[in-house]
């Protein structure tokens, strides 16, 4: 038999994807995010009372920020970026939900947030040099 | 970056907030699911950030310890990840096989490097059973986020090559004692003139000269009358002896003694056929004549010679096969029995049994086969030919006995001899015995090339020749 073999094997297609190293951190994050919601609507204060609101963000913030510095160690940069976009979107949305219909806002707010995943990662593919010459031309 | 279903469970878990927002008018869920999106894209952001400084940072090399291969034969093949810094991910880094390599578990061909690791290695064997040029791609890089939320596949390094090349004889030597002999067979010359084609020369006009002979520009340029001569042009009819019995199988596998004169005997052949010169075969196997192949210029024959010298196989000793088959009929058979191998149909499996054996004989003899062979076909087929015998020197009696037998009828004897001592596996032990049978061998060679119309050469692996002389020499 003679052959000529250029190409890999098929499973060079499923990549052995290493473990995370936890997923506490991160579902402390969200548990903090939804239980502090939910509390304010247990709380029955009105709904616009800036000051309560204010106190159950930051708290919230805070909660989130502290489980990534505990479980991932987080660095300073990373967390100075949660709290740029965590008051970005926090605030522009409570701005918009004064202002608009929630169902615009919550759709704004989707698009928004899908657009930010999309633009990271189309810049992670350039950083890395993954982008084919066909995508380019495209 | 692939999103991991930890990822998708936040998004949901977002969205949710979201629709419960929108659904029960209440804005602080609608906020919150704005807190969710944060995280998301802060982890994803982060994740990012971690990629760059790891690829800023990371080298990954694979290395292997040839690059070439024998068929069937094993490479080590090495993995090396580096990342001076650190890792900030926890990464794994898998080497690819093409599809030719044999299988290897992927846990031994991945490395994994956890965050703060610096290097990690891996060293696995890959065998290569198909002859090709193979390419080892280079090794797939897989990230993954800290919090399991993101992973990312790409390839890092450099492309491998390896060559995987067949088990066959290399630095085919040919030659008498030592010193290699370029063309011990091929053009040949009559060094005669008379009838041809191709002109020889130009001589003058004398009695006895037919006229028509003349070259009437020569002569009305020089004044004289002159006749052209040309080449005669001759058919060398060529039979080649092929001894293919059991010991013929000494040697490596692949480097045997029948596979080094198999290679000269196909040199013979394909010479046989640019010159149209007369070509036949006889195979001779333990128990006598295998293949019978009469000299032919047929167009189809010099390949049928090829073919048959590429499917001589050592006979096994002692078998004991009946048939008379020629060797077109073997051919035949072989080749209807490769096609159904595989064949699971009924028509094949009921074929298959009447074609199994393929090696038969077309004569068997009680007598020394090779010598049995000479007298009863060889002899008979007249005077002026060119026999070239490929055997070894184990039975020198007989070997002498049928050199002798051949020549006779005026025929011209070439003798390919694969001497023992070229052919034990594994290195030269104890090289003055060695040195002292290739002697032997070489006086016994010298014998039979000074016979009239007998040339001897030894056929046998360069190196090994080269490793035996070379310390013969400094002793």
């Amino acid at each position: 038999m003679t052959a000529s073999a250029d190409h890999a094997s098929a499973d060079a297609v499923s990549p052995s994807v290493p473990s995370a190293r936890s997923g506490r951190s991160i579902w402390v994050a969200i548990g903090a995010v939804v239980v502090g919601h939910l509390a304010l609507l247990v709380v029955g204060s009105d709904p616009f009372s800036t000051p309560v609101l204010l106190a159950i963000e930051v708290g919230v913030f805070v909660v989130a920020a502290a489980s990534e510095v505990l479980f991932g160690g987080t660095s300073r940069r990373t967390l100075g970026a949660l709290a740029v976009v965590w008051f970005l979107l926090v605030g522009v949305s409570w701005l918009a939900v004064r202002v608009w219909d929630l169902l615009a806002v919550a759709l704004v707010l989707a698009g928004l947030i899908a657009l930010g995943c999309y633009a990271i990662h189309r810049i992670e593919l350039v950083a890395l040099g993954l982008v084919e010459v066909s995508d380019e031309q495209e | 970056m692939d999103p991991t279903p930890r990822f998708w469970s936040t998004a949901a878990t977002g969205a949710l907030l979201a629709v419960l927002g929108v659904t029960f008018a209440r804005p602080e869920l609608v906020v919150g699911a704005a807190g969710v999106g944060a995280i998301v894209l802060a982890r994803q952001y982060a994740f990012l950030r971690d990629l760059r400084r790891l690829d800023d940072d990371f080298s990954v090399e694979v290395t292997t310890d040839a690059g070439f291969v024998r068929r069937d034969g094993q490479t080590e093949v090495t993995l090396t990840v580096s990342v001076p810094s650190g890792t900030p991910l926890p990464v794994s880094v898998t080497a690819d096989l093409p599809v030719i390599a044999g299988s290897v578990d992927r846990g031994d061909r991945t490395v994994t490097l956890e965050p703060e690791e610096e290097t990690a290695t891996t060293t696995f064997s890959v065998e290569w059973p198909v002859v090709g040029r193979a390419t080892i791609p280079d090794p797939v890089v897989s990230v993954a986020d800290t919090y399991g939320m993101f992973t990312e596949s790409y390839r890092r390094g450099s492309e491998t090559v390896i060559r995987v090349e067949p088990r066959q004889p290399r630095n085919v030597h040919v030659g008498e004692g030592g010193d290699a002999v370029a063309t011990p067979f091929g053009g040949h010359r009559t060094d005669q003139y008379g009838q041809g084609t191709d002109p020889a020369e130009l001589r003058e006009y004398m009695p006895g000269d037919s006229v028509s002979n003349i070259d009437w520009k020569a002569t009305a340029r020089l004044a004289y009358p002159h006749v052209r001569e040309y080449e005669v042009e001759s058919d060398r009819r060529t039979l080649l002896v092929v001894d293919h019995r059991a010991r013929m199988a000494d040697g490596p596998e692949g480097e045997t003694k029948l596979d080094y004169l198999r290679e000269v005997a196909l040199t013979v052949a394909t010479a046989a056929e640019s010159a149209d010169d007369p070509l036949g075969l006889y195979a001779v196997g333990n128990e006598g004549l295998t293949v019978d192949e009469r000299p032919s210029t047929a167009a189809d024959h010099y390949r049928d010679v090829q073919t048959l010298l590429h499917d001589l196989e050592p006979t096994p000793s002692g078998e004991a096969n009946r048939g008379q088959t020629r060797g077109r009929g073997m051919l035949a058979a072989r080749n209807a029995a490769t096609a159904i191998e595989n064949d699971d149909s009924a028509f094949g499996q009921t074929l298959r049994p009447y074609l199994d054996t393929t090696d038969r004989y077309v004569r068997k003899m009680d007598e020394d086969p090779l010598f049995g062979t000479m007298r009863t076909y060889v002899d008979r087929l007249g005077s002026d030919h060119w026999v070239l015998l490929f055997t070894d020197d184990a039975d020198r009696t007989t070997l002498r006995e049928t050199v002798r037998l051949a020549r006779s009828n005026g025929n011209h004897v070439v003798c390919f001899l694969s001497p023992a001592v070229l052919y034990e596996t594994g290195s030269l032990s104890d090289l003055d015995d060695a040195y002292g049978r290739y002697a032997d061998f070489e006086s016994f060679r010298r014998e039979l090339a000074q016979m009239e119309r007998v040339s001897a050469y030894e056929v046998g692996p360069g190196e090994r020749l080269s490793a035996l002389l070379s310390d013969g020499r400094r002793r």
